[in-house]
């Protein structure tokens, strides 16, 4: 292996670091004020939401599988805990429970499809997006729903120190996340599933049983980040998903997870969340509309994913010369 | 027979950081079937690329019909009719044979393809060949034999004079391959130049002309097929004398049933009865599909059985999952090892103690230590060849590819070994390595089935044969009784 070759490694393996600091730069130069610290903190607090759900669905894209049903599911236990709590008055912690186990169950409903049918999970779960959605708006009455108890203001809300609570939740689950891939046997057959299926399967792993787990995790995730957004709000929105699906595949696959599967680091990933947060609140700062951030944030994912499907190829061709 | 049509000058081709050719010279001449050997990694593929456009030489000629090249474009390969078949297919499944055969080069005025016209000639080289394939059947419900033979038929169709077959034999039964010889024949009488590349000594025997040798990226030597002999040609190959090409095996068998499977069926298979003994080495013996795949599928859980029994060291079999067969300690190490037997992408240890990841766990969480001295012990043992257990196994060789799944399922406790085909695509030398690691396991009490197609390799090693023909068991050969014919009756149905 000669020089140039090294240093293309390198920055291979530093990509999402290197896109970061393009965008720091460039935002910098657009406007001061936004390495300020009350705009640093603003980018942080952005972060933990989309970060908690990307901890979730890259777990499940490292299995090879990818779901557009997590912003759905993101809206939904919101939309659960609020309505539920405004006709019952039952205990507010209760119902948010009640709702991440939903979220998983209709999550492993998806999965349960895709295996007994052999249905690609994409298709699946685009169509479960949209199910999920009307679900949200009937749950509602297609209303923004208020008159949640004041007690969980603090996990959107409150602050130690300078620090948002809900960064907090998000860096503490991801060291979970991380010990999980990587110091487990669980993460190991994660992976295992992710690169290559039928290998893993004749190796003795339950691969349904993996593929059930992860389906299980990233909706949690997904759901206690929309609980995490619900109580920064304080309300429960049937359309808070908004774009969130596209914003943490995006984050997960700019961070270095693959879309095909078996790859993925929890370092990497956190990057991935951060490009998507300083994206979202530079574009706020250049007075941009919220029509053409959805324009960039789509491009996004575009080039992430070339990215990786390029990396990918230039890993085959020099696997080939060998 | 004496004009020369190819000739190779002094070829070289670099890679970052590796030189794959240093310096190749030899040449072709018209309707000659030219043996190209070497093992694994001795640059032949290289070197073919060079002349279908795929590589282009870091330096050096090719001359092709009186014209000198520094490099070859595809297109100009296609031109001056060099065409090449290699072991994957390379067709449109869904497309019908016809189309596949014309495909880049489709008759008609430019604008309306003239299919009437396509169908005729398709018909008419098929009919050449003396084969019988419909074209407009779809590919995907040809055999791969008939897939290669299409492929034969999409080179011919293109004004063919040089064919580069890729062990092309692999795939293919006894018969399917006296077909392809008797089409190579045929081509060759009609001035067709053919370079041909197998691991298999026996046909390069049978069909070749003469053999050109390579060793690390260079040229080795030549000689007529007539003037040589195969312990001539493997000594060419690796350099050395192999001495015993397999070992010597004592029986060292005991009377002790480890497997005991009665009318299984299910899968293909119909209703196979056979016992397997500790220490012992089994082999199955049979054409391509005669259900012998079909059969350690089924044994290891990968596809269900559908009546039958099987036991193992007395109890009965019980579970329907690949994992309850590695509990009670089976292993499969598959024929398609790239595909279905290894992680290609990820490092030589995550591949050894993943099926065993359990047992060094406590509450979920692996214990590294006890993990790296799992796999290092079973890497020394079976001498896996890896700069360190970080390497992803792709880059090993497939010799090592397959020591590396023995550790695997060593590391699982694994006593019942099934091979399914052990030593396709491997070379000589390492054959050797592999036969040694098979003979060794049996002495240390590890009970062995191989399924081979190669009568030799299987006549060598195992203690008991047991035929396949047709999903069911044709008969069963003690080692007195071994015989080629023998096989190829049974085989065949024959008998």
């Amino acid at each position: 292996m000669n020089k140039s070759d090294k240093i293309r490694q390198t920055i291979t393996k530093f990509i999402p670091q290197i896109i970061l600091l393009i965008l720091v730069i460039f935002f910098t130069i657009m406007n001061s004020r936004f390495l300020s610290q009350k705009n640093l903190i603003s980018v942080v607090r952005q972060v933990s939401t989309t970060g908690i759900a990307c901890l979730g669905i890259s777990c499940l894209l490292i299995t090879g599988e990818l779901d557009f049903s997590m912003g759905a599911l993101y809206a939904f236990t919101g939309v659960f805990t609020a309505s539920v709590y405004a006709k019952t008055g039952l205990p507010i912690y209760l119902i948010m429970l009640v709702s991440l186990i939903c979220a998983a169950l209709i999550s492993c409903f998806t999965c349960w499809i895709t295996i007994q049918f052999n249905v690609p999970r994409l298709i699946i779960s685009i169509a479960m997006q949209t199910a999920i959605n009307g679900l949200n708006v009937i749950i509602s009455g297609n209303k923004t729903l208020y008159g949640l108890p004041d007690n969980i203001k603090w996990i959107g809300q409150g602050y130690i120190g300078v620090v948002p609570i809900s960064t907090i939740i998000f860096i503490a689950l991801a060291f979970v996340v991380a010990f999980m891939l990587n110091k487990t046997y669980l993460g190991r057959y994660i992976m295992a599933v992710g690169g290559n299926n039928e290998v893993a399967r004749l190796s003795g792993i339950n691969t349904k049983k993996i593929k059930y787990i992860t389906s299980a995790i990233a909706a949690v995730m997904a759901g206690l980040a929309g609980l995490v957004a619900m109580s920064r709000t304080f309300c429960g929105s049937p359309t808070a998903g908004g774009s969130i699906s596209s914003d943490i595949i995006s984050a997960a696959v700019l961070g270095g997870v693959s879309i095909m599967g078996g790859q993925g680091k929890t370092s990497g990933l956190v990057t991935g969340v951060i490009i998507i947060g300083a994206l979202n609140v530079g574009l706020n700062m250049m007075n941009m509309s919220s029509n053409a951030q959805d324009i960039f944030k789509g491009s996004m994912l575009v080039v992430a994913i070339v990215v990786d499907s390029l990396t990918k190829s230039r890993r085959a061709k020099s696997k080939r010369h060998e | 027979m004496e004009n020369t049509i190819l000739e190779f000058k002094n070829i070289t081709k670099e890679f970052p950081g590796v030189q794959a050719l240093k310096g190749v010279s030899f040449d072709l001449k018209e309707g000659e079937v030219l043996a190209l050997l070497g093992q694994n990694g001795a640059g032949k593929s290289t070197l073919v690329k060079c002349l279908t456009g795929a590589n282009v030489p870091t330096s050096g000629t090719i001359r092709l019909f009186d014209h000198d090249y520094e490099m070859i474009t595809p297109k100009q390969a296609k031109e001056n009719g060099v065409g090449a078949v290699y072991q994957e297919q390379n067709l449109a499944e869904n497309l019908p044979v016809v189309e596949n055969v014309f495909m880049g080069n489709l008759p008609g005025n430019g604008v309306i393809v003239d299919y009437q016209e396509m169908l005729r000639r398709a018909q008419e080289i098929f009919d050449s060949f003396g084969v019988d394939i419909d074209p407009k059947a779809s590919i995907a419900s040809l055999s791969p034999a008939k897939g290669q033979i299409v492929e034969i038929a999409k080179a011919t169709a293109q004004n063919l004079k040089i064919l580069i077959l890729d062990e092309p034999t692999a795939p293919l039964t006894t018969k399917e391959t006296e077909t392809l010889f008797s089409i190579i024949r045929k081509l060759k009488a009609q001035g067709v130049s053919f370079i041909y590349i197998s691991h298999r000594l026996e046909e390069i025997f049978e069909i070749c002309d003469r053999a050109v040798v390579m060793r690390d990226g260079e040229y080795e030597g030549e000689t007529l097929i007539k003037d040589t002999s195969r312990e001539e040609l493997i000594k060419m190959m690796i350099g050395r004398d192999l001495g015993n090409y397999i070992p010597d095996r004592e029986d060292i068998s005991t009377d002790e049933v480890v497997l005991k499977v009665e009318h299984l069926t299910g899968n293909g298979d119909h209703d196979i009865s056979f016992e397997l003994h500790k220490g012992e080495i089994l082999g199955f013996a049979g054409l391509v599909g005669a259900g012998r795949t079909e059969l350690m599928e089924m044994l290891f859980n990968k596809e269900p059985h559908e009546s039958g029994t099987i036991e193992i060291k007395g109890k009965p079999f019980t579970g329907k999952q690949p994992w309850d067969a590695i509990d009670q300690g089976l292993a499969l190490l598959p024929e398609d090892r790239k595909r279905t037997g290894l992680f290609l992408n990820f490092p030589v240890g995550f591949n050894i103690s993943l099926p065993s990841l359990k047992r060094f766990s406590k509450l979920g969480v692996i214990d590294k230590k006890q993990e790296e001295e799992c796999i290092d012990s079973f890497c020394q043992k079976l001498q896996v060849k890896t700069p360190n257990y970080q390497q992803l196994a792709q880059y090993l060789s497939g010799g090592n590819q397959q020591k590396l799944i023995v550790a695997k399922w060593l590391a699982t406790n694994s006593d019942i070994i099934m091979f399914d085909e052990p030593t396709r695509g491997i070379d000589v030398g390492t054959k050797h390595e592999i036969y040694m690691m098979i003979d060794e396991l049996a002495k240390e009490g590890c009970s062995i089935i191989i399924v081979s197609s190669e009568n030799e390799e299987i006549m060598g090693l195992a203690d008991r044969i047991i035929v396949m023909s047709e999903g069911e068991i044709a008969g069963s050969l003690s080692k007195d009784q071994y015989n080629k014919e023998v096989l190829l009756d049974l085989a065949s149905g024959k008998r």
